[in-house]
């Protein structure tokens, strides 16, 4: 597959096992396993990932089961539901989006601040 | 509605509790119990657990926040914590670190 394009899994499509690209996707169907991409992740509102998934960028409109870590932005729209952690320099959640797990986005806090909350 | 401003120069060690919106300017340690909305300003630092309806943070919190509707941390709002709630908004250009639990 030519890098740049963007690949779908449809639907019908069930996937147990490794998934790796360097290209965008977009998962409508299921992903059992792990995802590991370079490019854009989408997973479709029809979409169900039970695996950890690593990704540039990503974006959730259906369920991700598993730990999330991207190395620019996470977007957990508002049909999502991700139980999981999620390791992201950016963290978007909109409203509706039902979420159970941990953030960590690093950032340093103002000075004098302490992080008393911090685990 | 009644609403109470802690200004810019203010800093409170303590306790905050009653029922009415809180607006926070400047600077609170301790714990926020309210029945009602906090808002927390740019200029806001809260070191506290925070026990309300509504939350709203600009600025920067430490500590834990339940709120039995909503917590929304906006852009350039900073927070190290754990979060409970049923509603929680995470905008474009806030930063957060703790855990998340919408379980009602």
């Amino acid at each position: 597959m030519a890098t740049g394009g963007t690949g779908v899994i449809g639907r019908g499509i069930t996937i147990r096992g490794n998934l790796s690209g360097s290209e965008d996707l977009i998962i409508e169907g299921r992903v059992e396993g792990t995802v590991s991409l370079k490019n854009h992740l989408t997973i479709e509102s029809t979409g169900v990932v039970v695996a950890d998934v690593d990704a540039a960028n990503l974006t959730v409109n259906g369920e991700v089961n598993g730990n999330i870590g991207a190395s620019e932005c996470v977007i957990v729209s508002g049909s999502a539901k991700v139980v999981g952690n999620i390791r992201a320099p950016r963290v978007i959640i909109e409203d509706g989006a039902r979420f159970k797990g941990g953030i960590d986005m690093e950032f340093d806090l103002p000075e004098g601040v302490s992080p008393k909350g911090r685990r | 509605m009644a609403n109470t401003v802690i200004g810019q120069s203010i800093v409170i060690d303590g306790e905050i509790s009653g029922e009415e919106d809180l607006v926070i300017q400047g600077t609170v340690k301790g714990r926020i119990a309210l029945k009602e909305h906090v808002l927390v300003e740019q200029s806001g630092v809260v070191e506290a657990d925070i026990e309300t309806q509504t939350v709203q943070i600009a600025g920067t919190v430490t500590g834990n926040v339940a709120a039995s509707d909503k917590v929304e941390i906006r852009s350039g709002g900073k927070m190290v914590g754990d979060i409970k709630a049923p509603r929680i908004l995470i905008a474009d250009g806030a930063v957060f670190k703790g855990n998340v639990d919408m379980d009602a």
